[in-house]
Formats: C-alpha cells, sequence, structure tokens
C-alpha cells in the first residue's frame, strides 16, 4: 500500500465571490521511501499540494490519506498532533526563531512531548550532527549563513522522527555550494534515514537528486516531463 | 529548555520594546499602588478608632459651637454603672507661633482623663504624672517636635486661632512615641483660667469623647446621651469616632476618593500600553507562529503562550512597581508630608501585581484569539 | 523641501489598531490631568470670585477668617467714620454680620453630617456690599425678625431638606426651627453655600453679643486703600482686607491637589511618552526600507527626523484633543471643599480654556519626548543599510 494516497483532490480558493480554482482532480500516490520532486511553473499550486499533504489545509473535494491517516476527515486539533508526529517541514525561508539558539530550535518540536531534558538534548545532539552542524549549536540565526540555517531547519523537521519531510524550495534562496550540501543532506536521508520526502523546487539540477519528478500543471499532475522542455519553461 | 524559556526569550526579542513597556506599565501601577496605600491607611484609621470604644459628643449642629464644661458629670452621672471608663473634653485651641503661618493642631484637654481615653498614645506613668504636675504641662506629638526642634523641658508660647485669641506659655513635659500627626495636647483648666482671666467666661467644649467599656456601653452611649440632652438648652450628638472623621474628609471634596478614582482610572493606562505592545510583537510574528503550528503546537497552547506572555508583561511591570517601595517601606522609617508613616500593606501589594497581571492577560487577550485563528497556509504566505 | 504632512496621517492609518491604542491612551492621561486641573482650579476661582476687589472685609484683629472673628458694637460704630467708603441716604454703606455654622446630612449619604455657614445680615444692607449679585432664584428673602431663612444654590442642592417650605435647625442654646422660604445666587461664589436669615434672630439663637465681620463699598482701589490704612490704623485697630485678598488666602488643601496632579501627569505623561515611543521605534522600524528610498531620492536627515517627530506630535494631539474633550463631560460637576471655616463650599467644576491649553501643551510634551528618540533612529540610518534592510 502506498504510503500517501491522494484522490481526486480537488482545491478551489474563494477570494470574496471570485472561485480560483488551483487543483482540479489531481491523483496520486507515493510509495514509503521515496524522494519526490515537485516541479511546475509559478502559481501552479505546488505549495498549496505540500499544505495539504502536510495536513495544513484541507481540499475542497477529494480525499487525502497519509500513512493510516485520513486527512480530510480529520479535525484541526488532531491534525495538529498528527503533524507533531509525522511530518518535518522545510521552508525557503528556514523560518527559524531569531531568539533561539540553533539547538533551541531543533529542541523546540520536542516540547511537546513527554520527554526527560537529558533525553531531549541528546536527540537535538543527533539531529544536529547529522546535518553537520553539532558544533553551532550555541550560535543564533543571524550568527549562521544562510546554508547553515537551512540545514538547522532540516535538523528541526528531523529531531521528532517523523516519517515524511515536506521541502518547499528549500534551496530556492540559497547559492550554489550551501543548495548542493542542502541536497544532500536531503538525498542521504532519504537514502539512509528512509524518509519520504517531497520537495517543491524550480530547479531542474536540485530536481535530479530525486528518485522521482512530478510536473504540476494547470491543477494535473504529469510524471516525469522530458528534460528539455523543462529546461526550456525555467 | 523549557516553554517558559520560549517565552522569556520572546521578551527579549525587542529589549527596547519590552522596557518601554515594562516602565509604562510600571508608572500606573506604582500610582494604583500608591493610592490604594492611602486609602487603606485612611480605612484602617476609621476602623482602628471604632475598636477604641470612643464616641465624640458635641453639640448637636457643630462642633464648633461649644457646650458647657459641666456636661461632663452629667454625662458620667448618666451612665449606668461600669458602662463608661472615662471622659475627656476636648476644646480646639488652634495655636500659632508668632510670626509663622502654618497653624498645627492643638487642643486643651483633660488632665484627668487624657491618658486614659487616649489609651492608644501609651502615656507612661511617669510622663502622665508630669502632666498632672506642671500647670502649663503640654505633650505633643514626636512629627511635630520634629518639624518644630523641640524636646522635652522646651518652652512654648503659642497665640490661640479662637478669640479671645490668649497668647499662652508652655511647657513640653512628654513626646509619647505613639502619638500620631501633628497633635499639640495641654490641660483644659489652664486654658479655663487663661480665659476667664480674659474675658470673664469660661472655656467652650468642643467634644467630650467618651470611652466606653463595651460595645454595649457604646450602644447606650450613642442613643441615651442624645436622649438625656433632647430639647434642653445644650442638645448634643453623640456619634461614633469614625463617622465624626468622616465628615472632614467628605465636606472637603474627599480627596482620598479622588486619588482611588484616579488611581484605578489609569490602570487604564497600563492595559492599553501592554495590549499596543502585545499586538504590535504578534503582528510581527504572524510568521513564526505559523511556522510553530506546523511543528504541531496545537491553538489552544499558541493561545497560552501568547497570554503568558501578557501575563508575564504585567507581572515584571507590577514587580517594578511595587517591589522598591514595598521593600523601601517596609525596611525603612518611609513617611510623607500630612499622611505620617506610610507602609505598603502585604494585601494590597498583592493586589497590584495582580491587577498588573490581570492587565497584561487584558491585553494579550485580543492578540492572543487571533493568533489561535491564524490560518497556517496563509499565514506562511504572507511576507512580512 | 519637507515631506508632505499628508504622508504622516497616511502612515499612521496604515496602522490602526496602535494608533488607535496610543490615542485612547493618551486622551486618557490628558483627560485626567485636565480633570485634576479643574478639580484646583475651580476651587480657586470659586474662592477668587467670591471676593470682590471693591468690598472690605474688617475682622478682629487677630483673626484669619470671619469664623472666629468677634465685632462689638463699638467697633462698628468706629467704622463708620471710614474716609473713602460709598453713601446712600442713610450713611456709608456697611454691613454688618454675623457667621454662625449648621449642619446637615448630604442628599446622598444618610451618616455623615456636613457643615454649612450660616450668615445673619440685613438683607438691604447684604446686597448693596454686594451690589447686586445677590439673585433670588426662588421663593422670597427672608423677613426681618422672622424665624425665616433663605438657603443658597449649592446649600439647597447639597443637603436634603433645605427645599422652599421646609423646616430646618439653627441655634446653640436650644435648637430652633427655621422655615426656608426662598433660594439666592451669587453667580457661583462660595455665598452659594451659605444660608442667610436675620442677623438679630441668628445672633440670638446663637448667643452671640457681636457680630462677626463687617463689609464696605469702596468705589475703587484707591479709596480702599486709604479705607483699609484708616482700619487698621490705630483709631479703629481692626483687621481690614479686600475680600479678594481675604478668599484668596482663605482655601487651604488647593496647594494639596495641585501637587498631586503635578505629580499624576509626570507618572503618567512618562508612561504615555513610551507608549507613543513604542508606536513610534515599530513605525520606524516598519519602514526602514522607505526612509532609505526618501533618502536616496534627496531629502535630508532633518527631513525624516522632523517628519517622524511630526507624526508622533500628530498622535499626540489627536489624543489631547480627545482627552480634552472627554474632561467635558465633568464640566459642571459638584464637589466640595473645607476651607478654613469648617464648613462645607460646594463648587462646579470648569474646563477653561486655560485647561485646555496646558493639557494640550502636555500632550504636545508627551508626543515630543515620545518620538525624538525614534526619529532620531531613523535620521542617523544610513541609505545604504536602510536599503538594504529586508
Ligand atoms: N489563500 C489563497 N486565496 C486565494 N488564492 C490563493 C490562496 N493561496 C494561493 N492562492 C492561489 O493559488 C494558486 C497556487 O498557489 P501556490 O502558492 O500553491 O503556487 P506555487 O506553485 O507554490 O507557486 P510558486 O512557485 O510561485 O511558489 C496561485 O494562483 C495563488 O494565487
Ligand atoms: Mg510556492
Amino acid at each position: 500500500m502506498a504510503y500517501i494516497e491522494l484522490q481526486g483532490v480537488h482545491k478551489v480558493y474563494r477570494k470574496r465571490n471570485l472561485e480560483v480554482p488551483v487543483l482540479a482532480g489531481l491523483s496520486i500516490s507515493i510509495q514509503a521511501g521515496e524522494f519526490v520532486a515537485l516541479m511546475g511553473p509559478s502559481g501552479s499550486g505546488k505549495t498549496t499540494l505540500l499544505n495539504l499533504i502536510g495536513g495544513l489545509d484541507s481540499p475542497t473535494r477529494g480525499t487525502i490519506r497519509v500513512g493510516d491517516a485520513q486527512l480530510e476527515q480529520m479535525p484541526e486539533r488532531e491534525l495538529t498532533a498528527w503533524r507533531s508526529q509525522h511530518v518535518g517541514f522545510i521552508f525557503q525561508m528556514y523560518h527559524l526563531l531569531p531568539v533561539l539558539t540553533a539547538a533551541q530550535n531543533v529542541e523546540l518540536p520536542l516540547l511537546l512531548f513527554k520527554m526527560a531534558a537529558s533525553e531531549r538534548r541528546e536527540r537535538v545532539q543527533l539531529a544536529l550532527s547529522v546535518v553537520g552542524l553539532e558544533d553551532r549549536s550555541d550560535h543564533r540565526p543571524s550568527q549562521l549563513s544562510g546554508g547553515q540555517e537551512q540545514r538547522v531547519a532540516i535538523a528541526r523537521a528531523l529531531v521528532t522522527d517523523p516519517q515524511m519531510l515536506l521541502a518547499d524550495e528549500p534551496t530556492g534562496d540559497l547559492d550554489a555550494t550551501s543548495a548542493a550540501s542542502v541536497l544532500h543532506l536531503l538525498e542521504r536521508l532519504n537514502s539512509e534515514f528512509n524518509k519520504t520526502i517531497i520537495m517543491v523546487t524550480h530547479d531542474p539540477k536540485a530536481a535530479s537528486h530525486a528518485t522521482r519528478q512530478l510536473h504540476l500543471e494547470k491543477g494535473e499532475l504529469f510524471a516525469d516531463k522530458p528534460r528539455e522542455a523543462a529546461m526550456v519553461e525555467y | 529548555m523549557t516553554r517558559t524559556t520560549v517565552l522569556i526569550k520572546n521578551l527579549t526579542r525587542n529589549r527596547l520594546r519590552t522596557t518601554l513597556t515594562v516602565l509604562a506599565i510600571a508608572l500606573p501601577m506604582f500610582v494604583f499602588t500608591m493610592a490604594r496605600t492611602m486609602v487603606e491607611q485612611v480605612h484602617e484609621m476609621l476602623a482602628e478608632s471604632d475598636l477604641k470604644l470612643r464616641v465624640a459628643v458635641h453639640q448637636k449642629l457643630s462642633f464648633t459651637s461649644p457646650l458647657p464644661q459641666r456636661i461632663r458629670e452629667e454625662i458620667e452621672g448618666l451612665a449606668p454603672e461600669g458602662y463608661i471608663t472615662a471622659v475627656c473634653r476636648t476644646s480646639w485651641f488652634g495655636g500659632r507661633i508668632e510670626g509663622k503661618p502654618a497653624a498645627f493642631a492643638s487642643m486643651a484637654v483633660d488632665r484627668d482623663t487624657f491618658a486614659k481615653v487616649y489609651a492608644e498614645f501609651e502615656i507612661t506613668p511617669a510622663e502622665n504624672e508630669r502632666f498632672q504636675e506642671e500647670r502649663r504641662a503640654a505633650m505633643v506629638s514626636p512629627e511635630l517636635a520634629k518639624s518644630q526642634n523641640w524636646k522635652v523641658g522646651d518652652r512654648v508660647t503659642l497665640t490661640g486661632s479662637l478669640p479671645p485669641n490668649p497668647k499662652m506659655e508652655f511647657v513640653i513635659v512628654a513626646i509619647p512615641p505613639k502619638m500620631s500627626r501633628q497633635w499639640f495636647y495641654f490641660a483644659m483648666d489652664y486654658y479655663d483660667e487663661t480665659l476667664r482671666k480674659l474675658t470673664g467666661s469660661p472655656a467652650g467644649v468642643n467634644n467630650f469623647w467618651v470611652k466606653c467599656s463595651s460595645p454595649e456601653a457604646r450602644q447606650w452611649a450613642l442613643t441615651a446621651i442624645d436622649k438625656h440632652f433632647a430639647s434642653s438648652e445644650n442638645e448634643t450628638r453623640t456619634e461614633l469616632e469614625s463617622t465624626f472623621f468622616a465628615q472632614f474628609m467628605k465636606s472637603g471634596g474627599d480627596w482620598v476618593g479622588l486619588t482611588w478614582n484616579v488611581g484605578r482610572l489609569i490602570v487604564l493606562v497600563a492595559v492599553a500600553v501592554a495590549f499596543n505592545t502585545m499586538s504590535m510583537s504578534f503582528r510581527e510574528r504572524t510568521r513564526e507562529i505559523a511556522v510553530l503550528r506546523t511543528l504541531g503546537f496545537s491553538a489552544g497552547k499558541i493561545v497560552r503562550m501568547v497570554l503568558s506572555e501578557g501575563v508575564l508583561l504585567g507581572l515584571i511591570g507590577g514587580l517594578i512597581a511595587v517591589g522598591p517601595i514595598y521593600a523601601l517601606t517596609h525596611l525603612t522609617e518611609f513617611s510623607i508630608p500630612r499622611m505620617g508613616t506610610m507602609q505598603i500593606p502585604n494585601q494590597t501589594a498583592a493586589i497590584a501585581l495582580a491587577v498588573a497581571c490581570l492587565c497584561g492577560l487584558l491585553a494579550a487577550l485580543v492578540p492572543a484569539l487571533m493568533a489561535g485563528r491564524l490560518k497556517v497556509a496563509t499565514a506562511l504566505r504572507k511576507v512580512v | 523641501m519637507a515631506l508632505p504632512f499628508r504622508y504622516n496621517v497616511l502612515s499612521l492609518a496604515a496602522r490602526p489598531t496602535s494608533t488607535i491604542t496610543s490615542t485612547l491612551l493618551i486622551a486618557i492621561v490628558i483627560g485626567t490631568f485636565a480633570y485634576l486641573q479643574a478639580v484646583t482650579d475651580s476651587a480657586f476661582s470659586t474662592m477668587a470670585a467670591t471676593g470682590d476687589p471693591n468690598t472690605i472685609l474688617v475682622l478682629s484683629q487677630a483673626a484669619d477668617s470671619e469664623s472666629v472673628s468677634r465685632l462689638g458694637k463699638d467697633e462698628l460704630n468706629k467704622l463708620e467714620m471710614t474716609p473713602g467708603v460709598v453713601r446712600n441716604g442713610s450713611g456709608p454703606i456697611i454691613s454688618p454680620e454675623v457667621v454662625a455654622i449648621s449642619s446637615g446630612y448630604t442628599k446622598d449619604d444618610d451618616n455623615v453630617t456636613v457643615n454649612a455657614a450660616v450668615r445673619g445680615v440685613d438683607y438691604d444692607a447684604a446686597c448693596a456690599v454686594r451690589h447686586g449679585r445677590v439673585r433670588i432664584l426662588a421663593g422670597r428673602p427672608f423677613q426681618p425678625g422672622t424665624y425665616e431663612v433663605m438657603v443658597g444654590a449649592s446649600t439647597q442642592r447639597l443637603f436634603r431638606g433645605h427645599d422652599i417650605g421646609d423646616e430646618i435647625q439653627l441655634g446653640t442654646r436650644g435648637v430652633r426651627p427655621f422655615k426656608v422660604v426662598g433660594v439666592f445666587t451669587t453667580d457661583g461664589t462660595s455665598a452659594d453655600s451659605e444660608i442667610w436669615a436675620y442677623s438679630e434672630t441668628i445672633r440670638d439663637v446663637y448667643g452671640r453679643g457681636s457680630y462677626s465681620s463687617a463689609r464696605m463699598l469702596v468705589p475703587d482701589e484707591q479709596a480702599g486703600r486709604t479705607a483699609i490704612d484708616f482700619i487698621n490704623g490705630p483709631e479703629v485697630a481692626l483687621s481690614a482686607k479686600t475680600e479678594r485678598e481675604y478668599y484668596t488666602t482663605l482655601s487651604t488643601n488647593q496647594t494639596v491637589t495641585q501637587v498631586l496632579s503635578v505629580i499624576m501627569i509626570i507618572i503618567m505623561g512618562t508612561a504615555a511618552a513610551f507608549a507613543v515611543a513604542n508606536t513610534m521605534y515599530a513605525a520606524v522600524a516598519g519602514r526602514v526600507r522607505e526612509i532609505g528610498m526618501l533618502r536616496a531620492v534627496g531629502f535630508g536627515r532633518v527631513n525624516i527626523l522632523t517628519s517622524f517627530v511630526l507624526e508622533g506630535l500628530l498622535l499626540a494631539l489627536t489624543g489631547g484633543v480627545l482627552g480634552c474633550a472627554l474632561s467635558l463631560l465633568c464640566d459642571g460637576m459638584q464637589r466640595n471643599m473645607l476651607p478654613r471655616t469648617f464648613t462645607t463650599v460646594s463648587y462646579g467644576l470648569a474646563i477653561t480654556p486655560k485647561i485646555i491649553g496646558t493639557s494640550l501643551i502636555v500632550a504636545v510634551a508627551i508626543g515630543l519626548v515620545g518620538s525624538i528618540m525614534p526619529a532620531w533612529r531613523a535620521a542617523r540610518m544610513s541609505v545604504t543599510t536602510a536599503l538594504r534592510e529586508a
């Protein structure tokens, strides 16, 4: 059975009396352990789709199942609890809390669990070592480079050990070297730790790190768009 | 790290703003604390005066119209055995040092019963003896003695404020530590004698302070004395000491009440300041809150977090407002002019802190609800 | 070239929550300040209005108030010779008056009594020395030689059972009922808090052999000085002042409120200035890029500084105006005071132009203090960092 299963998902945004259809009857299944790159032109609905899978938003119609969870049927409160255990989000702008140190930022989601302080510390150390930043744990975000900030954000997504990581243009704001290290990290998380990853990206080179590529266009998904076409588009 | 750590860290985000806010909460809360202390002090004074089981007997329309001295014996004769501990007559003298404008409160009192009726002054037997022996004896409060630079044994000449404005010399025989405010007491017989010499008529009495032996006795005094003198030449009114003093407050414009009203009103300033800050910092942190929600923090947790932040802000402001003045008034002899020594009561300090927290809570309410209702997906999109 | 003012208005409107909160906060502070001012000022002006500069008040030598002054018949006779006093057909206009005290319950409180001054006068003489300020609002004046009184408008308002037709109790040696036959006003002077009756009757029921004071009318200040010198001189040896001088020194507790309101406004004003500073700092932080742009196109540091200070002033003044408007709600409210005579004087609060003026000045000060530091921060910013800022 697929780990992620979307069937006939519609998403229509309502702006006053204007209806903006974004996703039109989208169906897809993703296996556990897949690394999916989600591509498509700006405004095509990539972020929308990611938010739906992460339980941040609910579909207008259709069903979304992640693991055992039938997301469209869950109330907000349950979704929140589910997120804290099963999803790790990674954003383009990192979104670290500027007042907390790197370690404290990583520790943040663990505050939601009943956990001894020592165990929390261990987990934070582990997550930071996975992203290769154990020596920066006392730095504040303002004292880190963009690539380091993004790696801290990945450690934060990892620390609760979720099955699935959702990354929205994680390299969008990074230079080539930093981007490469982040992509390698994601690749390693996928291959070594068997995390299911969905990564939105505009960069075909970034997408090439994934095990599968999906293209979203005019509300519909296309698998494996020919490379050349993609090159023209971006 | 705990959630409290996050809370405190959040306050350090914009130190300048937090400092300004905390101070802007502390200032009105300070006024609130002082105002309440003042009110409490006055109420306590009135409540305490009733514990002393004293009633004031004066002329029916006003204590400023004097009654004849002999009424004392009549009152004493009237009471059932054991009801009255002692009666002390008082006559307003006013009193002014030649050439100085400020009048203080001087009063002629009965030599024999003064110490008994004003037991709270804790006049020692030795002091009382000197008061009996010296014809021109006067007792003054420490506050007055200090302000005039008087010592025991000093000779003081005062001019009375009432006609015929006699000039009298006194000898200070005691400065009882427990005597309050700006009081100056001397013997009635000396005053009477002086007036007789000057005008041929005796001194009139403003008040007969009747010290009762029990609450029942006082109840009796409140009605029986007036009944006895009704439709006589000297109609009286008998009042509780607290009622007697309350009239000055009432007819003087009730400054205490005014201060208290203002003190309470400006708590609103604290609320407004805190609200301004909380809503500003909420607006700036909308995205952060959305991120916390993606991490799995529930709406309820976020609401509680914002509320706690408000309460913390209020609490710090409250501590700054109350802490120093509380310590100052408890560790040192702190006095303000006209109010005497002042001490912030524990209860008032606690109430002020609670009110400060409440201000913070109130101020955080709207931002907290907004934070709780935040649409995560939309908030993440917003470019701040 | 200065930045257009409209720019500040718009930027305040762009942050409605913060603008409204700060405005309200300043309004509370300024409103309270105006109220406290009115409490002090109106008390003072009531007393000052009571005193007429062309009326001479004569007291016994050591007396500092009418209530403790005693004038005998001989002394009054000596006053007849005072030079400079306005005369009518029968001689100089002199009103010998006797001041006693009565008490009663207020309309709103059962328990506590307050005192009113009882003034025994010859009605025509009393009106003459107050040259026409006494007006009958209802009923009629008392008849000489009867147990009748007329009550001042404030007395009628404050005391229970002091309306026309009611009986009130006056006197010392045995209290007597007096009938209220009229209500009068002297246009907001302290006499409105008095009870007037026939002088001989009052002297009789209060057992007074003497009068308390005498009032005399003089045509001008010059004549007044002559009269005062004569009375204070060895021939008469009494104490004379103009009525105005007497009443302005009579009210005692004004300094307390004055000090109180100054302390309050310092504390609360500082709090308000801090709030303005918070709002303005946020405004500066939110407009860093805008500031960079403005500087880049050629606006100088001074322009930026004045612009932000103006914005703070606008905020504070709006609050100040609102506060003054709020304080108008208490215009006309009644308060009591207790001058040295131990008799209550009621007075109405008046929010005067002077109070509005002072309050607005305080509002401006709050705005200035609150915005100068944030404005300075904005002006100090270098163009390049401002433009780079996210
Ligand atoms: N809350 C909303 N209300 C109305 N329309 C919305 C809302 N959120 C998104 N949209 C619209 O939905 C469409 C898809 O948006 P989405 O952010 O998912 O695109 P995207 O593929 O992530 O684009 P980009 O590559 O620029 O990030 C856009 O046209 C957008 O304007
Ligand atoms: Mg997107």
